[in-house]
C-alpha cells in the first residue's frame, strides 16, 4: 500500500481527465478544489518542461555548455505564471464584481487557473520545436523572438478561454424583455437622430473592462518576466540567477527585432 | 519461400497503389502500422541513398549510408516535433475528437512524400551519374526540385483527402493550413541541420557539417540582405 502512495498522489495531482476536458473546451467544475489542484500541478509541470526546452540554447551556443540555464528557466517559468496570477487576480475579481458579472471569487480563480493551464500546455506542446531550434541555432535574437511568439500565442489562447468562460456564465437576455425594450426605445425616440451616440448594449460592458484588464495582465506578465530574466541567457553574458533592474520588456523586444533585421 | 515473399511484395504494391489512388473514402485494406512504417523507411531511405551518389567513389560510400538514414529522419523528426503542438491546438479549436482521422491523413502525407521521392529516385540517379563533379550546384537544384515536386503532389492529395474533414467541420481548414506552415517551418530548419544530403566534393565526409549548427532563417535573411545590398 505504501509503495502505491506516491503513484496515487501523482495520479490525483496530475489528472489527465481534467486537463483533457479543459483542452476540449469543457469548463464545467474548473472551480472545484480537486480540478484546481490538478490544473495548478499541470501548469507547474508543463511550464517547467518549457523552461527546460528554453535552457537548451545555453547547451549549444556557449563554448562550455551550461546546464544551469535549463534548471533556472524550469524553476522560473512556473514562478512567473503563478506570480502573474497572484498579482492580477484581485483586480480581475474586483473589476468583474463592479460590472455585476455573476462569478464568485472561486470561479474567477478557476478561470484564471484554466487560462494559465492552457497557456502552459500550448507552450509545452511547442517546447520540442523550441528545443530543436535552440540546439540547432546560434542566433540569440531569433530564439528570443521565437519564444516571444510562442508565449504570445499561448497567452492569446488562454485569454480567449477566459472570455469564453465569462460569456458562458452570463445569462442570455430574455427575448421578450429585449423586444419590449427595443419597441419602447423606437416609440420614444424621434426617427432622425443619426449622430447621437449609441448606448452600449447590456452585458457588453464587462467585455470592455476585460479588455482593459487583459492589457494590465500582459503588462504584469511581461514585467514579471523582465524581473525574472534571464530565461534563455545571452550567449555573451555569464550565468546569473537574476540580472537586476534595467530597461523594460518592450525595449528589449524592439532591440532584438532591430538586431535580427540588421544581422 | 521466394513465392511467399513475392506475394507479400505484390500485396504491398497493391496497398501502395490504393494509397496513391484513393480519394475521400478510405479502403478497408489500407496501408497502416508496421507496413506503412516499412514503406516510409524504405522509400525515404532509398531516395536518400540515391541522392548521395553524386560524384560517387569508394570513399564517399559513407555518404550513401548517411543519406539512407537522413531522409527518413528529416520527415519523421519534423512530424514528431510538430505533432504535440498540433494536437493541443486541435483540441483548443474544438476538433480534438477528429484527431485520429487527421493523424492518419498526416501519416499518409509523409508516406506520399516518401513514395513520390522514391519514384523520382531513378531520374536523380541518372542526373548524378551523368553530372561531372563540378556540377554540384546543378545537382543541388535538381534535388530541390524533386523535394518541391514531392511536397506539392503530396499536398495536393492531402488537400483533396482533407475536404471531407473540412466539409464535416470548417474549423479544420485553418488548422490544416496551420499544420502545413508549422511542418514547413520545422522541416526547413531540420533539412538545414541535417546537411549534407548530397555532399559537396571538396567537403569533409561526415554525418553533419563541421562546425556549429546554424539557423536556416538567419542564413536566408543574410542571403537576402547581401542580394539587396548588391542590387542597391
Amino acid at each position: 500500500m505504501h509503495s502505491m502512495l506516491p503513484y496515487l498522489i501523482f495520479m490525483t495531482l496530475f489528472s489527465w481527465t481534467t486537463l483533457d476536458r479543459l483542452l476540449r473546451g469543457n469548463l464545467a467544475n474548473v472551480d472545484s478544489s480537486s480540478a484546481g489542484k490538478a490544473l495548478l500541478s499541470w501548469q507547474i509541470l508543463l511550464a517547467a518542461f518549457y523552461g527546460l526546452c528554453l535552457g537548451l540554447f545555453a547547451l549549444s551556443v556557449r563554448e562550455t555548455p551550461d546546464a544551469r540555464f535549463m534548471f533556472s528557466a524550469a524553476l522560473k517559468l512556473p514562478v512567473l505564471i503563478i506570480g502573474a496570477t497572484l498579482v492580477t487576480l484581485p483586480s480581475l475579481y474586483v473589476f468583474l464584481a463592479l460590472f455585476d458579472v455573476s462569478l464568485s471569487f472561486k470561479q474567477v480563480l478557476g478561470g484564471m487557473l484554466a487560462a494559465n493551464t492552457i497557456f502552459a500546455t500550448v507552450i509545452a506542446s511547442l517546447g520540442p520545436i523550441v528545443g530543436f531550434f535552440s540546439l540547432s541555432s546560434q542566433s540569440y535574437p531569433f530564439i528570443l523572438l521565437l519564444n516571444v511568439t510562442i508565449c504570445g500565442l499561448g497567452g492569446f489562447l488562454g485569454m480567449r478561454l477566459v472570455v469564453k468562460t465569462l460569456a458562458a456564465s452570463q445569462p442570455e437576455p430574455d427575448p421578450v424583455i429585449a423586444k419590449a425594450s427595443e419597441e419602447t426605445k423606437a416609440d420614444n425616440q424621434p426617427p432622425s437622430l443619426p449622430n447621437e451616440p449609441m448606448a452600449a448594449p447590456e452585458g457588453q460592458s464587462w467585455k470592455g473592462i476585460l479588455g482593459v484588464w487583459m492589457v494590465l495582465y500582459v503588462f504584469v506578465g511581461t514585467q514579471l518576466a523582465w524581473i525574472l530574466r534571464p530565461f534563455i541567457g545571452n550567449p555573451e553574458s555569464p550565468f546569473v540567477w537574476f540580472r537586476g533592474k534595467s530597461g523594460s520588456f518592450v525595449d528589449a523586444v524592439l532591440r532584438a527585432l532591430g538586431e535580427y533585421l540588421s544581422s | 519461400m521466394i513465392a511467399n515473399l513475392g506475394q507479400h511484395v505484390l500485396a504491398l504494391g497493391g496497398e501502395i497503389d490504393g494509397l496513391l489512388r484513393h480519394g475521400n473514402h478510405r479502403r478497408a485494406d489500407e496501408l497502416r502500422g508496421k507496413k506503412a512504417l516499412l514503406v516510409f523507411l524504405v522509400c525515404g531511405g532509398f531516395y536518400g541513398a540515391i541522392m548521395a551518389t553524386f560524384a560517387f567513389s569508394a570513399e564517399r560510400l559513407p555518404l550513401v549510408a548517411y543519406g539512407m538514414l537522413k531522409v527518413p529522419i528529416l520527415f519523421g523528426f519534423t512530424m514528431i516535433l510538430a505533432i504535440p503542438g498540433f494536437y493541443v491546438l486541435s483540441n483548443l479549436r474544438g476538433v480534438g475528437s477528429d484527431f485520429k482521422e487527421v493523424f492518419s491523413l498526416l501519416l499518409d502525407y509523409q508516406l506520399l512524400i516518401a513514395i513520390t521521392l522514391a519514384a523520382l529516385a531513378p531520374i536523380t540517379l541518372l542526373v548524378n551519374l551523368s553530372a561531372s563533379s563540378d556540377a554540384y550546384q546543378a545537382v543541388q537544384l535538381w534535388n530541390t526540385f524533386t523535394f518541391f515536386i514531392a511536397a506539392v503532389t503530396a499536398q495536393r492529395k492531402f488537400s483533396s483527402q482533407s475536404k471531407a474533414l473540412v466539409y464535416k467541420d470548417s474549423r479544420h481548414r485553418l488548422l490544416l493550413h496551420g499544420w502545413t506552415a508549422l511542418y514547413a517551418f520545422i522541416g526547413i530548419q531540420m533539412a538545414w541541420t541535417l546537411r549534407p544530403f548530397i555532399g559537396s566534393p571538396g567537403q569533409r565526409i561526415g554525418f553533419l557539417r563541421e562546425g556549429k549548427l546554424e539557423n536556416a532563417y538567419v542564413k536566408l535573411f543574410e542571403i537576402f540582405s547581401e542580394l539587396l545590398g548588391s542590387i542597391f
